[in-house]
């Protein structure tokens, strides 16, 4: 071979090729880069299971210094709403029971494990 | 799991959503061809450049912008090699399954019609001064595709992507000895098949 190769010349070429890629190849290219960033948003915005625990990778505690404080507050409403309504729903299910004594009470229909102390 | 230890501590800055959003645009033309040279088929190839750009996104996005680029070779790499072992085993089952078969049950099949003439290479090598760009690139390429895995693999990562010896024995999972020697051997081959084909220097 007379003249010596140049990986850098094949490099320029092989740059030059980028631009002869068709036109659908690209489109999909594109929809490819979409759909992973909208799943870095997904990953970025997941709230409240991260901090709660859930997750055993480093990167999550570590993202967390960068949350906006809202996350944690509505972190915080949806533990209150839990908490009242896990409140609320003992609460109706004694006054049901109470209500259901007085009725047997007054229909002489009481069952013996009421007896049983 | 890679380290990369020549990026001092200080500078280090987590990837946003546009630093990524960049980083894929320009990395996405090159990967799409890194992947038809190792694969051969286009749908393949624009298969394995989403599934490494969703693993990046999923898995390593929160790392420092720095790492991006051979974080994303490292995978593209493994993901080409998942697909090489998909392949074989798929192959293993047809060549099973096909040799129970008779292989031309076709009455109208004529051995000499597939008959290849290794010997006879007199079209390839006359040299034409007058060769488009185009068909130097497609020459390229061809060369490219022709060359074993690890020398392609190893001649792209040090010219195409610039990356350094030890980056790419990194991305490699070798050691940067057998990088050098990967990359002499492929440049040879290059070159020699470029000669075969009329093409002096390109």
């Amino acid at each position: 071979m007379n003249q010596k190769f140049h990986p850098e010349q094949i490099r320029q070429l092989l740059n030059r090729s980028l631009s002869q890629i068709e036109q659908p190849t690209l489109e999909r290219l594109r929809e490819a880069r979409t759909q992973a960033l909208a799943r870095y948003d997904a990953h970025n915005t997941a709230p409240a299971f991260a901090w709660a625990g859930n997750s055993s990778r480093p990167e999550h505690s570590a993202n967390l210094r960068h949350k906006p404080y809202y996350y944690w507050v509505g972190a915080m409403l949806l533990v209150a709403l839990l908490f009242s309504g896990a409140t609320y729903w003992q609460h109706a299910t004694t006054e049901q029971d109470i209500s259901e004594v007085d009725i047997a009470i007054l229909t002489d229909d009481l069952p013996m494990h009421v007896y049983v102390d | 799991m890679l380290v990369f230890a020549t990026i001092p501590k200080g500078h280090l800055k987590l990837a946003s959503h546009d630093e990524l959003s960049r980083f894929l645009a320009a990395a996405e033309r090159r990967a799409y061809k890194q992947a038809l040279f190792a694969v051969r088929d286009e749908h393949a190839a624009l298969d394995i450049v989403q599934d490494a750009m969703l693993k990046l996104a999923d898995k390593y996005a929160e790392k420092p912008d720095q790492e991006l680029p051979l974080l994303f070779q490292r995978i593209l790499q493994n993901t080409i090699r998942d697909y090489y072992r998909r392949q074989k085993v798929r192959s293993t089952w047809t060549t099973l399954m096909s040799s129970l078969k008779p292989e031309h049950e076709d009455e109208d099949y004529d051995p000499l019609e597939a008959l290849q003439d290794k010997g006879n290479n007199s079209q390839a090598l006359a040299p034409d001064s007058s060769l488009e760009q185009s068909q130097v690139i497609a020459l390229i390429e061809k060369a490219l595709m022709d060359l074993p895995a690890r020398q392609r693999e190893a001649f792209l990562l040090r010219y195409w992507e610039d990356m350094d010896t030890a980056e790419t024995a990194a991305i490699m999972g070798c050691s940067e000895g057998s990088v050098k020697t990967h990359c002499s051997r492929a440049t040879h081959a290059l070159a020699a098949a470029l000669k075969a084909k009329g093409l002096d220097s390109p």
